[in-house]
């Protein structure tokens, strides 16, 4: 008969290697954290750059349109562009007119709006004086903040824009603040919105602590059927 | 049974060693930081391309005020790598090209914990904006131009501003 000698490990081996397994084990899981968090983060930043990007496009647009009068309407034409500091949430309010064809008028607003507690940027609107859609559309969820300004073909700045001085109006400056849907900071922070601070209109402001990432996004714009250069 | 088991057991037969253990984690340890090391470059290059995806955008801004100012177009050149122009207030142009060095920075735009949230400044980047006249039309054109990645990446934008 042949003597086996039939070893197992050793406690020494054992504890080696449930300590060697526990520090491989907490790494993967610390690793894993941190990827999961930069997935989230960028992705967040993703979306809010997009959504920032793609609304001052937009708005963009019909800035460049502001005041645009086909040569064969015949309706009454007043209104080109009009501007509110501060007026829904926080945001300023921004409307513009345009033409669309010989008959129609249309009449395009932004501004922030609470949708189920949460700020929007949205936007409507309205061909010869009724709203194409019933209800104004979001264009950016979770949009903190919305600021328009106004200058001549100087620099300076136009505070009030109405009927008497909108043919002054050179160029628009657009800042869209947006904030991200996640939270991507462990502890609160205090966000502070400056944009223009130089400005009478400029923002000064400082929003709750929070643990939100935001962003402003610039544009600014030469309103070509305004005042000519 | 047990016997027939171990008919073929050689005494030499020998498992796998603690040093020979060791050893294969080690290995395995400097791939997994390297994996590691990896994903942090790619998530680090994801956030870098979208600030030059926001400064890409931004040169539209720059265009849009040189398309506004046609007839002193030509007081528009701008250079600018990390340090800050200054341009005086008294002509359009000047107060458009601060604003420039402004917004492509997104200086004082947002704080966040009191710490001011700018695009970061890579050494021997550049932007920009050169005034010319166009072979073509004849007419003058703007020319803007990004270097990113250190210098060493060029991108272009031209449009005829009149």
């Amino acid at each position: 008969m042949i003597r086996v000698k039939n070893k197992g490990f050793t406690l020494i081996e054992s504890l080696i290697a449930m300590v060697i397994s526990v520090i491989a084990v907490a790494a993967m899981f610390f690793a894993y954290q941190y990827f999961n968090s930069a997935y989230k983060s960028i992705g967040n930043r993703a979306t809010i750059s997009e959504a920032g990007r793609n609304s001052l496009s937009q708005i963009a647009k019909d800035l460049r349109n502001a005041g645009y009068k086909n040569k064969n309407y015949q309706g009454t034409w007043d209104k080109k562009i009009e501007l509110k500091n501060n007026s829904y949430e926080g945001g300023d309010h921004l409307t513009v007119w345009f033409n669309t064809n010989k008959s129609t008028k249309a009449k395009s607003e932004y501004y922030i709006k609470k949708i189920d507690g949460e700020n929007h940027l949205v936007t409507q609107l309205f061909e010869n004086g009724s709203a194409v859609q019933s209800t104004p559309a979001s264009i950016v969820e979770n949009a903190t903040d919305f600021q328009v300004i106004l200058r001549d073909k100087n620099g300076a700045e136009i505070t009030a824009v109405n009927e008497a001085n909108q043919d002054t109006v050179h160029t628009a400056e657009v800042y869209v603040t947006v904030r991200s849907y996640d939270e991507l900071y462990r502890t609160n922070r205090i966000t502070k919105i400056f944009n223009n601070l130089n400005s009478t209109t400029g923002r000064d402001e400082e929003l709750d602590e929070d643990k939100y990432h935001r962003e402003t996004f610039f544009l600014s714009v030469h309103l070509r059927n305004l005042a000519k250069s | 049974m047990i016997n027939g088991f171990y008919k073929g057991y050689n005494k030499n037969t020998k498992g796998v060693s603690i040093i020979e253990a060791l050893v294969c984690l080690v290995i395995i340890g400097i791939g997994f930081v390297a994996v590691n090391q990896m994903i942090a470059f790619s998530i680090a290059s994801m956030d870098r391309s979208m600030e030059r995806t926001k400064v890409n955008f931004l040169s539209e801004s720059a265009i849009e005020d040189i398309m506004g100012d046609p007839d002193n177009a030509s007081s528009y050149n701008f250079t600018e790598q990390c340090n800050k122009g200054s341009y005086g207030s008294s002509s359009l142009s000047g107060v458009k090209k601060s604003k420039w060095s402004k917004i492509f920075k997104a200086e004082g735009q947002l704080t966040l914990g009191n710490k001011k949230k700018e695009i970061a400044c890579v050494p021997k980047d550049e932007k920009k904006v050169s005034i010319g006249s166009s072979k073509k039309s004849g007419g003058t054109q703007a020319l803007i131009n990004f270097k990113t990645n250190k210098g060493t990446k060029n991108k272009f934008i031209g449009v005829v501003v009149k």
